[in-house]
């Protein structure tokens, strides 16, 4: 009975283990604002003024915007994803000897972009990953408070994969995108050197995944065996008893595709800093960026495969598997769709920083940031109904899957980090701007995966400033940020394990798999009184 | 759900807009500097300030005139199912569902004068709803409304005033068919609606009386998947729905106002469409008293508190507000 069971079970874990790649992707803390005053000093910018940014950056800053401005920002970025799926030397030795996998010893890589676009639902590719964004900043003359709104993009990453890459069961299309659209907020200046402030956050928040979906393994390995040798002979006897001939299950079948688009449309937060500048050269600040405890909503559609339909089909037709009828899958749907919800929360993020000016022309800020990823318990997929596949996984796995929803343990650590940026003077008008910032992965090296492979990665910027005339700033900023992954075969469950007890998504069991992502993301701001 | 995007647009366009907004106002400013004495005495027109602060959707501005208003409301629905069982010759109640949903609807709503008797106005409201009694809650953009108010003659003194409307509802909110309906709440009704109607206020110096007459069409729902009570509900049919209003204003002096309203809308039955048959559901009426009191705090800037409850099953229990205009001209430097 096992035999037949584990390999759906582990499938259908995997629905789950996806949101493992997911989170991931959320270790793109600030990558995405498109601050290009703060991309390019590494994200060192808690004690200095990022203009209307600073509405995320540290709200106390906003004194420093006097009288009314507007700021129009452009952001644009690629995103090269790749990865290699090697097959070591013993591939197959967990799958009976079965090795015709399409997907051995190829690559995958994509550069297309993805975003959600809100009314019209799930992922849509763009050409280029582009967005026109702005705020506004009001300091009543005379006043000690700024009043401000922005528009910014806290979390935008997204990629579509071709139909037939390799790459498709941990990801063929995926978005995860955060969008602040509305921000009040509020900055007071205590006295000449300190200044403190509060923005609220209105924010939309989005999740949209496509992949289909595949179960190497030792249980599909022997399905797949006891296929070949019994399915060739027309009019096996046995097939009263057990018929298993119904369609491939094999270790390399695709069992079904899955989409799940959801969404939360306002999802506030808070951020509360301090900005204290004793004296020209030197500063200090702090801000504590609250969580978002969300329940995003959406829907889902299990598109299942012939071969998934065609096995159980048949194995309900036969005699032994008549009897377990009730405990195993149909067989009989070829879509179930319906609405799915899950608690989610955006982690709390400080950071703490100071300013340096050792000589009038140069400046040095240092960043120390802390991360809440231990929010990242566990994810729970609550499904409106009973599932054809959800039927075994809470059978085999009742800790992790009930017959309408998916628990999923992640164990994520809270992470600090630093960074250091320095800026350089060149003239009354002409800044010039660079930065290093190392961020370390919050996943550990056992969860790792393809979806999202975003490991420990470095971030450089470059970048400059001009003041145009008195009221008009120009900032553009640019980053190239570079993350490598190491995964050999069997040393994340989150991609390439092959025990028969691994009770998550294990797509590409036994392959020694190597990621990198590189991205460039350019910006450029414009700011003026009006 | 799906027209949500529209609604965020709407707000990043509202946001780039502001600036401009505040340009056009320095005009209107100092027109308002200048009629400034000439309104003081008059004191209808005070009146009538006071009371369309209190029943904002009787009010036209002037041509090119625009105004932005914050509100905060709070509802409370509190609602019991008990549910009879029969087993043989005996009876059994049973409390099949309790719910206590509190909403907190924070919401701004824009207003324009296309012409001095058309008024365009925008609604968007953000709430947050909690289910004490089921531990539950929500956070969402709620239903955007848009609206045309239209007054095809012109006011005259001792005549009641007709004011036409028209009103679009966009099912931005959390649509009550696409959630989880077991473990989730919605935020808005689920479907597009259309509306139209007539106000009318009459002024009898110190009190204004106001009425209205509406109509409102639903727009059915298809291509829903969602599982209830054990079936598939793939179709919804709202019923449309008839409200009627009256109440008065009364300034109570220069600064102070009161308004007590009666509202009351009738549903017809909706029809929902299961995978295996259909049902019909059950016609609603829901009836709610209100009373607000206007303060003026400044020469232009009247607050207004409102508390109501509800009169029948159908109606929220209890219902708090406060609303405020927004003061876009303090975006302009004086």
């Amino acid at each position: 009975m096992t035999m037949r069971i584990s390999p759906l079970a582990r499938a259908i874990a995997g629905i789950g283990a996806l949101w493992a790649g997911l989170a991931q992707a959320q270790l793109a803390q600030n990558l995405t604002i498109g601050s290009p005053k703060a991309m390019a000093l590494g994200n060192a910018v808690t004690a200095d003024f990022t203009g209307i940014d600073a509405v995320h950056y540290n709200p106390a800053a906003l004194t420093k915007l006097k009288g009314r401005q507007t700021t129009i920002k452009f952001i644009t970025g690629v995103m090269d994803i790749r990865a290699d799926f090697d097959a070591p030397a013993d591939y197959g030795s967990n799958f009976f000897g079965l090795t015709d996998d399409s997907v051995a010893n190829t690559s995958s890589r994509t550069t297309a972009a993805a975003m959600y676009l809100p009314g019209l639902g799930g992922a849509t590719e763009v050409p280029v990953l582009f967005a026109p964004l702005a705020g506004i900043s009001i300091n009543p003359p005379g006043s000690k408070f700024t009043f401000a709104t922005n528009v910014y993009t806290p979390q935008a990453l997204g990629y579509s994969r071709e139909d037939n890459d390799p790459a498709r069961y941990q990801g063929k299309e995926l978005v995860m995108q955060r969008l602040t659209y509305f921000s009040p907020s509020v900055a007071y200046q205590v006295n000449d050197e300190l200044s403190v402030g509060l923005s609220i956050g209105f924010s939309h928040q989005a999740m949209a995944l496509n992949q289909d979906f595949r179960a190497p393994g030792v249980l599909t390995g022997l399905t797949g065996a006891a296929q070949d040798a019994l399915c060739t002979v027309e009019g096996n006897p046995f097939e009263v008893l057990l018929n298993i001939c119904g369609g491939d299950l094999g270790p390399f079948t695709d069992i079904a595709n899955i989409d799940i688009d959801m969404q939360q449309t306002l999802s506030p937060t808070w951020n509360v800093g301090f900005l204290w500048e004793p004296s020209d050269w030197f500063a200090l600040g702090a801000v504590y960026q609250s969580e978002a405890k969300m329940r995003l909503q959406g829907q889902y559609t299990v598109d299942y495969s012939q071969d998934w339909q065609g096995f159980w089909q048949g194995l309900d037709s036969s005699l032994i598997g008549a009897i377990f009828n009730s405990i195993t899958p149909d067989g009989v749907f070829d879509k179930e769709r319906g609405n799915v919800s899950l608690d989610m929360t955006y982690p709390a993020h400080f950071a703490t920083g100071i300013k340096l000016k050792p000589h009038p022309q140069w400046q040095i800020n240092f960043d120390l940031k802390w991360t809440d990823y231990a929010a990242w318990d566990n994810f729970e997929l609550e499904f409106d109904r009973q599932l054809d596949v959800l039927t075994i996984a809470s059978l085999f796995s009742p800790e992790n899957a009930t017959s309408t929803s998916i628990i999923l343990d992640r164990g994520y650590e809270s992470r600090w980090s630093w960074a250091v940026g320095v800026e350089y003077q060149l003239n009354d008008r002409l800044s010039l701007r660079a930065g290093y910032e190392p961020r370390p992965s919050a996943v550990p090296g056992n969860k790792a995966d393809v979806l999202a492979p975003l490991g420990d990665a470095r971030l450089y910027g470059l970048g400059a400033g001009y003041q145009w005339d008195k009221d008009t700033v120009i900032d553009v900023g640019f980053n190239y940020l570079v993350s490598k992954q190491d995964i050999p075969a069997r040393s994340s469950c989150n991609v390439n394990c092959s025990t028969i007890d691994s009770m998550v998504y294990n797509p590409y069991a036994d392959l020694d798999i190597k990621t990198s992502v590189k991205a460039y993301v350019f910006a450029l701001t414009y700011r003026t009184a009006f | 759900m799906r027209v949500s995007g529209y609604a965020w647009l709407a707000m990043l366009t509202w946001g780039a807009s502001a600036p401009l907004v505040a340009d056009d106002a320095s005009v209107d400013q100092a027109r308002e500097a200048l009629s400034k004495q000439e309104d003081d005495a008059d004191s209808a027109k005070a009146l009538e300030e006071v009371f369309q602060a209190a029943e904002k959707s009787y009010t036209l501005l002037k041509k090119g005139e625009r105004t932005l208003t914050y509100g905060f409301d709070y509802s409370l629905v509190r609602d019991t199912l008990i549910e009879t069982l029969r087993t043989g010759d005996n009876l059994y109640s049973v409390v099949g569902q309790s719910e206590a949903q509190h909403t907190f609807t924070n919401s701004f709503t824009f207003d324009y004068g296309v012409w001095d008797n058309l008024t365009f106005s925008v609604r968007l409201p953000f709430i947050a709803k909690y289910d004490t009694e089921r531990d539950l809650n929500a956070y969402s953009l709620g239903d955007v409304s848009a609206s045309l108010r239209w007054q095809p003659w012109t006011a005259l003194r001792g005549k009641p005033v007709t004011t036409l409307y028209a009103t679009l509802g966009l099912p931005t909110g959390e649509s009550p068919y696409d959630i989880n309906a077991r473990s989730d709440l919605s935020t808005g009704n689920g479907y597009y609606s259309l509306g139209f109607g007539a106000n009318l206020s009459y002024v009898i110096d110190p009190v204004v009386l106001f009425g209205s007459l509406g109509y409102t069409y639903s727009v059915p729902v298809t291509d829903i998947n969602q599982v209830r009570g054990g079936r598939l509900l793939e179709e919804v049919e709202p019923g449309s729905s008839v409200s009627f209003s009256m109440g008065f204003a009364y300034a109570l002096s220069y600064d102070v106002s009161l308004a007590a309203s009666y509202q009351m809308s009738h549903a017809l039955a909706p029809t929902f469409s299961f995978a295996d048959g259909s049902l019909e559901g059950s016609e609603q009426t829901s009836a709610v008293m209100n009373f607000s009191l206007g303060l003026r705090t400044s020469p232009n800037y009247i607050v207004n508190v409102n508390a109501g409850f509800g009169m029948t099953e159908d109606s929220p229990d209890v219902l708090l507000g406060l609303s405020m205009p927004l003061d876009i001209k303090g975006l302009k430097a004086e």
